[in-house]
């Protein structure tokens, strides 16, 4: 990020992931190199597949059991490296800078125990406070998450909560060690709009009273739009394309997040063109093959797109902070974009 | 929205109560509702989470049985339709949420789109293999997905497979679940256009259950707004997106942001308070009293009718 | 139980599951072919002799080769477990299924007459039945199936119940299919999959229940040549000749641990490892390569 001159919170390097189990091998994550700055939201955009939780959640140790884990290339936070820690030392670097917040929360939380003592657990293991502590913070973070009632939804088990009452639980837990940034995994994919919209609002409302960034990992087009102030996408493990939200969203160049922003119908405004999708679907990962992984489904795909990787380059006459993997897409220039 | 000659599915005061935990409280899913639907159109029934809008999709295909009130297709009650399933099957059929789900995951795809083509016994083996392949063709399959079970597809071939599957029978009404949820974003793109392509080729009628507004006004011709198990809002999709009159459709306009960031920048939100009420329970008068912001006492005590506007739709609001 | 870590580890290699059930499957089968004696055949000559040339594993009291009695006690045991296994197959499938499927105030019933009898041990139960009808072989195989069919009911009672409700059922009926249809095409290799794999795994427990019905005299009758009645023949010259009990219950246990190895087996199938760390670095390898090959291919170009 040549625009910023503070360091990054968190940052990976050519990040390769490969998920290994009894019958495929995938490339998850096929050379990412990103930066979270403080008080930034960042979104990962991406459709299923592309490796947006697993390049996320990977070098924090957090992917799912049962699936053996290659990761390779350069994770820190802080200063500090990621890779190559034992599980002890993970789990302290992560409570020490990450929050979390998973799609679902019902399965986040315990279902056998209310959810304020399961807050005060995680603020007692976190902040190293005595039991008394560890309730007032519950109790304080519940009130900051906008949970009304908190001394009353302190004694609640999960069940007995609406959807958009655990999420706030869900954020809250996140919050409870002080982290510096917060990942959260398509945080509102699982809730009804009007709630989606207060949970947004909250998200947002923390990110820019305690400066906290966030890591916001979505499909949703939509919310990126309201929340990130920076963007990536990634396509088949690959980030496609990557810069302020502004200039992802309104000037894209590659071909792919055209196609993606052509798919959102917007119901505001003119009602225009029927959106079209994009042709095929996405590439098996699992195979290892040269070009560029989109080049299948592209319009505009030449032969040299399946002969070479296109490397994310920057649009040095525009903005140096948006990139672009696709060659043929910069040389023609970003005016062709279809700035709707 | 009014009944006319080429009313194909009509709804009369239909209720669904589910028993809960409370014998004395039922879950009232669907709680008074009546439509009718014009041949040809393309409605959409959207609302959040429990407003009853699933279960009032499975009332209309007999997959759950109704309380009171009448489900009619062709001036038909469905309850006797449904003693003889196979009749209904020939003129409903139901696209589900989940394709995964609905696919059985040891059916190749070829046995899953010959099924229903087995269950009524049509035309001997090499009919029914044209048919498939007209099907596939129809709905956009390669042929070479045919001999593939369902987990090895991608979601949105799933979800056409199950599509084909569908309209195997030549049903003319289609009535979908949440058919976009399961999917990505660019697959999305593919199936609705599919779902507009398919309804003006094969002259089909679908009810579409969804949440998701703006596929509601690229694709739908009517819609009906629902909330706690009521219908609070109906009217063509022009007019219902221009000019929203129920405080309800107007939040839940608002609520949806845009992915474009210009409108979002500039976006009214009417962030509603709290969450939708239990469906035990529904509030007295107008359901949607303790949430709306536009509330005046005679909402509490008397419940709004939904009735005719005078330029167009109808609206159960006692302030429009 | 302390030793299923170590059983899980062998357990993890299909061969090492496979090969002792196999062998006891085919040496059952061959087993008039491959005895070297008449297993039934007494030799006053040869009594309570060690093991010889003749006489690989000895004889017994009435100088009867144990290598052939081995052999075809094994052929016993499989045919008497195979004939309980498919009946209380068919029997807890049909009325697991039926319960499921139909509900209400019937499934209620049938699940409480198979609660009862899972509540039970097995063998107490078979004990039951076999004080009623009497002993005797077949009493024994009645008795047996009595007391196993109600495990696959249940089995079966809960994938129908799971199933039933799941989209694709949902689907099969608005396409206007009927109960046959849905039962047969949809349920039933459900049940089956699960069921089947369930048995062969039980198929251990079934061979130690015959073998002990027989050794208490309620099952297989004396000139039988059965590994439960050898052991109970055996035990009246364990100090001189420990092998005439050694022997039989060395088969027996071998057995038995097998089919509870192939359980396992199929346990560990359902729960997804990590892998081994030695087949992951062959994968590692094997992606390198790949690596190796796309670079170079991209160099080219």
């Amino acid at each position: 990020m040549s625009d910023s001159t503070e360091e990054p919170l968190f940052s990976v390097r050519d990040l390769v992931i490969d998920l290994y189990t009894e019958q495929v091998s995938v490339r998850a994550v096929d050379g990412v190199s990103l930066d979270v700055y403080p008080g930034e939201v960042l979104a990962v955009v991406g459709e299923s597949g592309s490796g947006k939780t697993v390049m996320t959640l990977g070098p924090l140790g957090l992917l799912p059991e049962g699936v053996s884990v290659d990761i390779r290339g350069y994770a820190e936070c802080s200063g500090q490296s990621l890779l190559a820690r034992s599980g002890k030392e993970l789990a302290r670097l992560r409570g020490e800078n990450f929050g979390i917040i998973f799609q679902d929360p019902i399965s986040a939380l315990n279902p056998m125990k209310k959810v304020g003592p399961q807050l005060a657990s995680q603020a007692m293991r976190l902040r190293a406070v005595s039991k008394a502590q560890a309730r007032v913070i519950a109790l304080e973070l519940l009130q900051r998450t906008g949970i009304p009632d908190p001394e009353g939804r302190y004694n609640c088990y999960p069940h007995e909560m609406s959807g958009g009452m655990l999420q706030r639980v869900m954020i809250a837990l996140a919050l409870a060690g002080n982290p510096k940034i917060l990942i959260a995994d398509e945080p509102t994919t699982a809730l009804d709009a009007t709630v989606q919209a207060q949970i947004l609002e909250l998200l947002q409302d923390i990110q820019r009273k305690e400066n906290i960034a966030i890591v916001l990992i979505t499909h949703d087009i939509s919310v990126v739009a309201q929340m990130a102030d920076r963007v990536a996408v990634l396509y088949a493990g690959r980030v496609a394309e990557y810069g302020t939200m502004e200039d992802v969203l309104t000037r894209p160049i590659h071909p792919y997040t055209k196609g993606l922003l052509s798919s959102v119908p917007d119901f505001r405004g003119q009602r225009t063109e029927p959106v079209t999708g994009i042709p095929g679907s996405p590439p098996d990962q699992s195979s290892l093959l040269p070009g560029c992984r989109f080049a299948e489904r592209c319009p505009a795909a030449q032969h040299q797109c399946r002969e070479k990787r296109p490397a994310l380059v920057e649009m040095a006459d525009v903005n140096k902070a948006h990139r672009v993997a696709c060659p043929i897409a910069v040389s023609e220039g970003w005016g062709q974009s279809n700035d709707s | 929205m009014t009944a006319n000659t080429n009313t194909l599915l009509e709804v009369r005061d239909l209720t669904v109560y589910f028993q809960g935990q409370n014998k004395h409280q039922p879950v009232r899913a669907v709680d008074g509702i009546s439509f009718a639907i014009p041949e040809g159109a393309f409605h959409a029934l959207v609302g959040e989470s429990g407003c009853g809008k699933t279960t009032l999709a499975r009332t209309l295909v007999g997959l759950q049985q109704a309380t009171s009130g009448e489900v009619l297709i062709r001036n038909q009650n469905i309850n006797s339709l449904l003693k003889n399933r196979k009749l209904l099957a020939k003129d409903v059929q139901f696209v589900f949420q989940n394709p995964l789900g609905a696919l059985s995951r040891r059916q190749t795809v070829y046995q899953s789109l010959e099924e229903p083509l087995l269950i009524h016994n049509v035309g001997n083996a090499d009919r029914r293999r044209q048919r498939i392949h007209e099907l596939a063709e129809l709905v956009g399959l390669p042929l070479s997905s045919l001999d593939r079970l369902p987990r090895s597809l991608s979601g949105g071939q799933r979800q056409r497979v199950a599509i084909a599957r569908a309209l195997a029978l030549e049903p003319s009404i289609l009535i979908c679940d949440e058919p976009l949820s399961a999917l990505d974003v660019s697959i999305q793109a593919q199936i609705v256009s599919l779902f507009s392509q398919l309804q003006q080729k094969l002259g089909l009628t679908i009810i579409m259950i969804t949440h998701d507004l703006a596929v509601v006004r690229e694709v739908c011709t009517s819609v009906s707004v629902m909330y706690l198990g009521k219908v609070m809002e109906a009217n063509n999709t022009e007019p219902l997106f221009a000019q929203p009159a129920h405080p309800y459709t107007q939040a839940l306009l608002s609520s949806v942001p845009s992915p474009d960031p210009n409108t979002e920048s500039t976006r009214q939100r009417i962030v509603l308070r709290g969450e939708p009420p239990s469906p035990m329970a529904p509030p007295s008068g107008c359901r949607f009293h303790t949430r709306c912001p536009k509330a005046v006492p005679e909402c509490s005590a008397k419940e709004p009718v939904l009735k005719p506007q005078a330029n167009s739709g109808l609206i159960a609001c006692h302030l429009v | 139980m302390p030793d299923s870590l170590k059983l899980s580890s062998i357990a993890k290699w299909p061969w090492a599951v496979l090969t002792p059930v196999l062998l006891f499957v085919a040496v059952s089968i061959l087993a008039p072919w491959i005895t070297p004696y008449d297993p039934a055949a007494q030799d006053y000559s040869a009594v309570l002799q060690g093991f010889s040339q003749e006489h690989w594993l000895g004889t017994d009291y009435l100088g009867r080769d144990m290598f052939s009695r081995i052999i075809a006690g094994a052929r016993v045991s499989l045919v008497a477990m195979s004939i309980v296994l498919a009946a209380a197959l068919i029997i807890g499938v049909m009325v697991g299924s039926f319960a499921g499927y139909v509900g209400g105030r019937t499934e209620l019933v049938l699940i409480s007459l198979i609660d009862i009898i899972l509540s039970l041990p097995s063998l107490v139960v078979a004990l039951a039945f076999i004080g009623i009808i009497g002993p005797g072989y077949w009493s024994m195989i009645a008795a047996l199936t009595m007391a196993w069919w109600a495990n696959y009911a249940r089995m079966s009672r809960a994938v129908v119940t799971s199933e039933l409700h799941q989209p694709y059922i949902e689907a099969a009926r608005v396409m206007g299919a009927g109960h046959l249809h849905i039962f047969c095409r949809h349920i039933l290799p459900h049940v089956l999959a699960l069921v089947v794999v369930y048995a062969s795994a039980d198929a251990g427990a079934l061979v130690l229940a015959i073998a002990t019905l027989s050794f208490l005299g309620l099952g297989v009758e004396p000139p039988t040549p059965e590994w439960g009645q050898m052991l109970v023949d055996g035990m009246n010259y364990l100090e001189q000749y420990p092998h005439l009990v050694i022997l039989p219950g060395l088969a027996l246990t071998l057995v038995v641990s097998s089919f509870n190895l192939l359980g396992e087996h199929f346990a560990l199938k359902k729960v997804p490892k990590g892998l081994s760390k030695r087949r992951l670095g062959i994968l590692k390898k094997r992606r390198a390569r790949e690596e190796m090959n796309m670079l170079e291919q991209e160099a080219k170009a």
